[in-house]
């Protein structure tokens, strides 16, 4: 039978569904101001002692008992001194959000920097808005939204958060959710039919992807700056250096980071490219330990090379110099065979 | 509504507005549609004027005067129907001209109230000004399909459609969509199956959970379906026992918790 070009459903629902990820968003940022409105009109502010309060944080559930990384990992100095400041001079206007766990204390789902900005400037109390009865997987994905809203969340930070997210969803690891991200966006480029991941899964992953309103290839390209050395990743919070700049470093030379970690910053991607490949060059040239005889051949494998070889054969100059070193070789092995 | 003909809209309506009968509730339905298909399936004759149909409502010097005829009424209260038909076509030209065109159903309901419990509007098959008109009159949307490839990108361009709607309209609270009916389907169609199936690339209702749409009991085609309403009489007159029934009942009842 002849094949045709069947449409599938997904790119049949494309236009519906980025039009129902748009009107998902505007109703979370309503239900947001909705909620700092209440909380303006002081409803059920409270005064909430800043020690007895924990920062976000979830135990994982498959019987190690590590914690998940809370979805704001990395506080900038400077802005954290700029909030502490404002909120000496004008006293603390917006609420935290709070929950209140099992062991009696309470966690934070939103405001973790006001938090943290009280109690650096030496404030006892906090003012917040307390919840009861508000499950892990809730709790994440309000702190989830309602920083993905207002925007002060990096990249990196973000993808901690989704992986984590979806880690409680569907009770796996990090690598089981790493590897499923993966598949999904396989299948949905169409690298693979995915048979292997059941439908449900399929739909969790999209809902959670979709309702923070992000893409699943962008999410997924991002997965390796999880494993991005301390200092490395340090600098991507900071926004001192981009993602993807950061990606490329880790994926240089181990001992080319620290200089490529100064540079970086100020380089384009394709300009840092072009500086890792100068570097690694260099580097070569430089190294002493080089014999004469993998020096040849290092030679030998540039001169042959497609590249090399066009421009030579296309300029009569070249192609004269490249006969004058055959003629040398021969000479050089006829004079070992002779002796 | 629908984005292709013959998706079973108007079959739906009047089984659903028949189900919400016999669950007690008073129902309206509103023909917004030229083809005027609810006359046939409610067995009414043809108005006489266009000032016994929608026509009459469809102005701002609307008078109040639903022109409503009661349907079935031998058999089961509550059912009303205020009938389409091929004045809405000229109704569509001045509608247009009209400051608040799009808002002129809202505007009736809004001045003139109907008494009834529910209110279901019967949209024509494809996108067009009745379609902005309904929505701007509801609270809800629910959208027919059939299992067939066309009908499904069709209907996913509605969906879309009336999410930009809602903005344009400026509708709040904007209408919210009920739900996907999917009529017709049919187990010995390959096309029908796989749209039906959990393949990542072809399911519909895959599609529709990841956009957290509901999808309703699937309906069967079955000629008794279509013989009942050629008779102007719903499924559960023509035909109490057949399962379809239910669908329609889940229908009903999703309504009266949405609203």
């Amino acid at each position: 039978m002849p094949k045709g070009n069947r449409r599938s459903v997904g790119a049949m629902a494309q236009g519906a569904v980025s039009q129902h990820k748009d009107a998902q968003i505007e109703a979370l940022k309503a239900q947001l101001q909705a909620q700092q409105a209440t909380a303006a009109g002081g409803a059920i502010i409270r005064d909430v002692p800043v020690d007895q309060i924990d920062p976000f944080q979830v135990v994982e559930q498959d019987g190690d008992l590590r914690l998940i990384r809370q979805p704001r990992t990395y506080f900038d100095l400077h802005r954290l001194e700029a909030l502490a400041d404002s909120m000496d001079a004008e006293t603390q206007r917006e609420p935290i959000s709070l929950r209140l766990l099992q062991s009696g204390r309470f966690g934070i789902m939103d405001g973790e920097r006001r938090w943290r900005g009280r109690i650096m400037r030496g404030h006892l109390t906090v003012k917040a808005i307390v919840e009861e009865n508000v499950s892990d997987e809730e709790a994440l994905a309000r702190a989830i939204t309602t920083d993905s809203l207002k925007e002060k969340v990096s990249p990196l930070e973000q993808t901690i958060s989704v992986v984590n997210l979806l880690r409680l969803r569907l009770r796996l690891n990090e690598a089981g959710v790493r590897k499923l991200l993966y598949a999904r966006n396989n299948q949905a480029i169409g690298n693979s039919k995915g048979g292997d991941i059941d439908a449900e899964t399929n739909a969790v992953i999209d809902g959670v992807v979709n309702s923070l309103g992000l893409e699943l290839g962008s999410l997924v390209a991002r997965l390796p700056l999880l494993d991005l050395p301390k200092n490395i990743r340090e600098q991507v919070n900071d926004g001192q250096l981009s993602p993807t700049n950061a990606l490329l470093i880790t994926r240089a030379p181990e001992d080319l980071h620290q200089q490529l970690l100064e540079e970086g910053g100020q380089l384009s991607k394709a300009e840092l490219r072009e500086r890792i490949k100068d570097l690694k060059a260099g580097r070569v040239e430089r190294r002493p330990e080089l014999d004469m005889r993998d020096r040849l051949h290092q030679r030998y494998t540039q001169v042959r090379s497609k590249r090399t070889w066009k421009k030579i054969e296309a300029d009569p100059k070249l192609r004269r110099k490249a006969q004058k070193i055959e003629l040398l070789m021969e000479d050089l092995l006829s004079a070992v065979s002779g002796s | 509504m629908s984005n292709a003909g013959g998706t079973g809209k108007s079959t739906t309506i009047i089984n659903v507005a028949f189900q919400l009968a016999r669950l007690g509730k008073s129902v309206c339905l509103l023909g917004c549609d030229p083809n005027g298909s609810l006359t046939l399936f409610t067995g009414l004759p043809d108005p006489e004027d266009d000032a016994n149909t929608l026509d009459r409502v469809l102005s701002p010097r609307f008078d109040g005067e639903w022109p409503l005829f009661p349907v079935w009424s031998d058999r089961i209260e509550g059912v009303d129907v205020c009938l389409g038909g091929l004045p809405l076509i000229e109704a569509a030209k001045r509608i247009d001209k009209e400051s608040r065109g799009s808002y002129l159903l809202a505007d009736a309901l809004e001045d003139h109230p109907l008494p009834h419990d529910v209110v279901l509007i019967d949209c024509p098959g494809t996108i067009e000004r009745y379609h902005e008109v309904a929505l701007a009159a509801s609270t809800g949307v629910l959208v027919c399909i059939r299992p067939v490839d066309k009908d499904i990108d069709a209907g996913f361009k509605l969906i879309d459609w009336i999410y930009r709607a809602q903005k344009d309209l400026r509708l709040r609270p904007s209408p919210e969509i009920l739900g996907v009916f999917i009529n017709g389907y049919r187990k010995d169609l390959a096309m029908h199956r796989d749209n039906m199936s959990d393949d990542p690339e072809r399911s519909l209702p895959l599609a529709l959970k990841s956009m957290e749409i509901p999808l309703f009991p699937v309906v069967r085609e079955t000629a008794h379906l279509a013989n009942a309403s050629a008779n102007g009489l719903p499924l559960g007159l023509w035909r109490s026992g057949e399962a379809t029934n239910s669908s329609f009942k889940a229908i009903a009842k999703n309504i009266l918790e949405g609203g």
